[in-house]
């Protein structure tokens, strides 16, 4: 596969199908995300979204087709796929008996940080976070805003080059979700590659340089939101071409 | 890569540390239950033991078998006679005092019975050697002895009883054969000297050359309830692997350059501990907490490697129960469920409530499949038959293998649902 320099996501005809499911999740998909993008995932419940997620990071192996990632072959070189991305699951995927502290120290030990470095990033992301007070909190004692941030703050300890969000902003205050989404642009700027989802569509219009939509694990559109909203001439917003693109139709 | 299963022992550490009430079940648990089921079976145990199983016998016959029988009752050591003359109590008073389970078996020795039982041998010689006069043939009925005993008796404790009645009777009529005989044979009598007859020495039986450890309650219950300690952590285990995956960690765990080995190490290693750390508490509560409570003093016997081998082994076969429970398991539910279900039947037919001895023969077949049952056996052979560890091999390698399979059973259902 030509992975070409500025690539850092390439997705080739990728297919997956899950078993009693007539429809596959992802069908004959192909994907290219560049380096330094803020690239948005966007597509109904059921879409195929996060299985694409799954399989780029590892979680799930495609039927068929390749992809590749900062040029590493998901299948074949996984672990330094998993060493250069950062992934921030749709769940809060942290121990809710342990304190933010114990939770970011095991996942950031995992990527083999050196302990005072660690430490050290662990006490930066949690100012920068808002939850420099909380860090002996369980994390089932922090509020749902809170949980988001510590979320994200696991999925980045290792400075990743590509960070994958999977509905980073979900069920938070707007607050937070400020927080969130002013943070992902500093680091985005500091040169890591974001490939996010959402369901909100104002929000992914003003956030993402480049976005994808998804339909029965087709890609059925990608551009800036710009370039969606100005292709499509009878809509005004993002949300506009994706109600176009996808449907009125109540999934799952 | 060791760093990293340092990080994941560390996380495994700490789920079960926090969580107090589990950790404090799956250690008191056993503790418990070692003193309530040794508190109720002390009694069986006593009962063979100590001389605590009542009798009361009525001797109405006065006469030398009569007290034959109950100098023999007394000299047994297994019961505690109460004994009427003839004057003192009726047979059905006796019937009365163990309807109310004031005694457990009573015997009414008849009016009589050492001068019946002597006038049937004597015409019995007499016919033999043509002494008889005509009037002696005629058959001398012997009285019955008459035994009551209360229904929640055991029909072993029973046949011992009747047993020991029917030699005494035996005897008594061999004595008084013997006396007739050397009346008829000069000499007889000195020549065959009671003192030659076969007598008994009893010891518990040992292939080790070892002697084998006194059975009681405790030596029992602690290795039984060990046994049901350690594979109860089958509900902790899996529930903690259903929870990450529910709580979506382990999700982000698979997110990470982190093998599965090493997540499953780390489990098998910290439960590993858990159950050892059982395994010594229940140890030191035998060895030390029963006497000050008054029981017998669990002893572990000369062989603590052994001991330790044994309980390294059903360790691994618990755990590896556990790990195939909560990779198998999709929910919470089921996972506490199943694990706990599945302990309690593989306990019970494993001989931890009820020795397999006990079974029926079917399910002594049965029993031969709970990993249970290898883990007692192992255990009664270093504890109680104070056997060297070659001599439980065979037990210790099916544990092995039960963890072998069951773990390789776990990674294969992983990889197929993950594919």
């Amino acid at each position: 596969m030509n992975n070409g320099e500025q690539n850092i996501i390439e997705a080739e005809n990728l297919i997956k199908r899950y078993k009693r499911m007539q429809v596959p999740a992802i069908d004959n998909l192909s994907l290219k995300i560049k380096r330094g993008e803020i690239f948005g995932l966007l597509g109904p419940n059921g879409a195929g979204k996060t299985t694409l997620i799954n399989i780029l990071t590892g979680i799930s192996k495609p039927g068929s087709g390749r992809a590749f990632i900062n040029g590493n072959d998901i299948l074949k070189d996984l672990d330094k796929v998993k060493t250069q991305t950062g992934i921030v699951p749709q769940e809060i995927a942290l121990y809710p008996t342990l304190t933010i502290w114990e939770n970011l120290y095991i996942f950031g030990s995992l990527y083999n940080i050196p302990h005072k470095i660690l430490k050290k990033r662990i006490d930066e992301f949690l100012v920068i976070y808002g939850l420099e007070n909380k860090k002996r909190s369980q994390v089932r004692r922090l509020s749902g805003g809170m949980k988001r941030r510590l979320n994200i703050i696991a999925g980045i300890l290792h400075n990743p080059g590509l960070l994958i969000l999977d509905e980073p902003t979900a069920g938070i205050d707007v607050q937070s979700k400020v927080v969130i989404l002013d943070n992902l642009r500093k680091l985005n700027r500091d040169g890591t590659t974001i490939l996010y989802t959402s369901h909100y569509m104002d929000e992914a219009e003003r956030f993402c340089s480049r976005a994808a939509i998804i339909d029965y694990g087709k890609l059925i559109a990608e551009g800036s939101p710009a370039k969606l909203v100005e292709e499509n001439t009878d809509c005004n917003t993002l949300e506009d071409v994706f109600i176009k693109l996808t449907g009125r139709e109540i999934r799952e | 890569m060791m760093k990293k299963l340092i990080s994941l022992l560390y996380k495994d550490f700490l789920l079960v540390v926090k969580d107090k009430a589990g950790l404090g079940f799956l250690l008191v648990m056993p503790v418990t239950l070692v003193f309530i089921m040794t508190l109720l079976q002390k009694n069986a145990y006593d009962i063979l033991h100590t001389g605590t199983f009542k009798v009361v016998i009525l001797n109405n016959d006065g006469d030398s078998l009569g007290n034959d029988i109950i100098a023999q009752f007394k000299k047994s050591g297994i019961f505690k006679v109460t004994e009427f003359s003839k004057a003192g109590k009726k047979a059905d008073g006796i019937e009365e005092l163990v309807a109310k389970g004031k005694y457990k078996v009573g015997i009414t020795i008849p009016d009589s019975l050492t001068f019946f039982t002597r006038q049937a041998v004597e015409r019995k010689i007499s016919a033999i050697f043509g002494d008889s006069d005509g009037n002696d043939s005629a058959v001398v009925t012997v009285p019955e002895i008459e035994i009551c005993f209360d229904p929640v008796v055991r029909a072993s404790y029973l046949m011992m009883i009747k047993s020991m009645l029917r030699e005494f009777n035996s005897g008594f009529r061999t004595r008084i054969l013997l006396k007739e005989l050397s009346a008829q044979i000069p000499f007889l009598e000195r020549e065959i000297e009671t003192d030659n007859t076969v007598t008994f020495k009893e010891k518990y039986a040992s292939a080790s050359g070892r002697p084998a450890i006194t059975p009681n309650a405790v030596q029992h219950n602690v290795p039984a309830w060990i046994l049901f300690a350690m594979f109860f952590i089958v509900v902790s285990l899996a529930g903690n692997m259903v929870k990450e995956r529910d709580d979506g960690s382990f999700t982000r765990l698979m997110f990470m350059p982190v093998p599965y080995s090493f997540y499953i190490a780390s489990k098998v290693i910290v439960y590993l501990f858990v159950c050892l750390v059982q395994f010594v508490l229940m140890l030191i509560v035998g060895v030390y907490i029963m006497p000050l409570l008054g029981f017998p003093s669990l002893q572990i016997g000369h062989n603590i490697t052994a001991l330790f081998i044994v309980g390294l082994s059903s360790a691994m076969a618990a755990v590896g129960f556990g790990i195939f429970t909560g990779t198998f398991s999709r929910t919470y539910q089921q996972a506490a469920a199943f694990g706990a279900l599945s302990v309690v039947i593989l306990s019970a037919i494993g001989g931890i409530w009820i020795p397999v001895f006990m079974m029926p023969d079917a399910m002594k077949v049965i029993s031969g499949i709970s990993p249970l049952n290898w883990g007692i056996d192992g255990f009664y052979n270093v504890l109680v038959r104070n056997l060297p560890l070659a001599e439980s091999a065979d037990d210790l390698l099916l544990l092995l293998l039960f963890f072998v399979v069951t773990m390789a059973a776990s990674v294969a259902v992983y990889r197929l649902r993950k594919n």
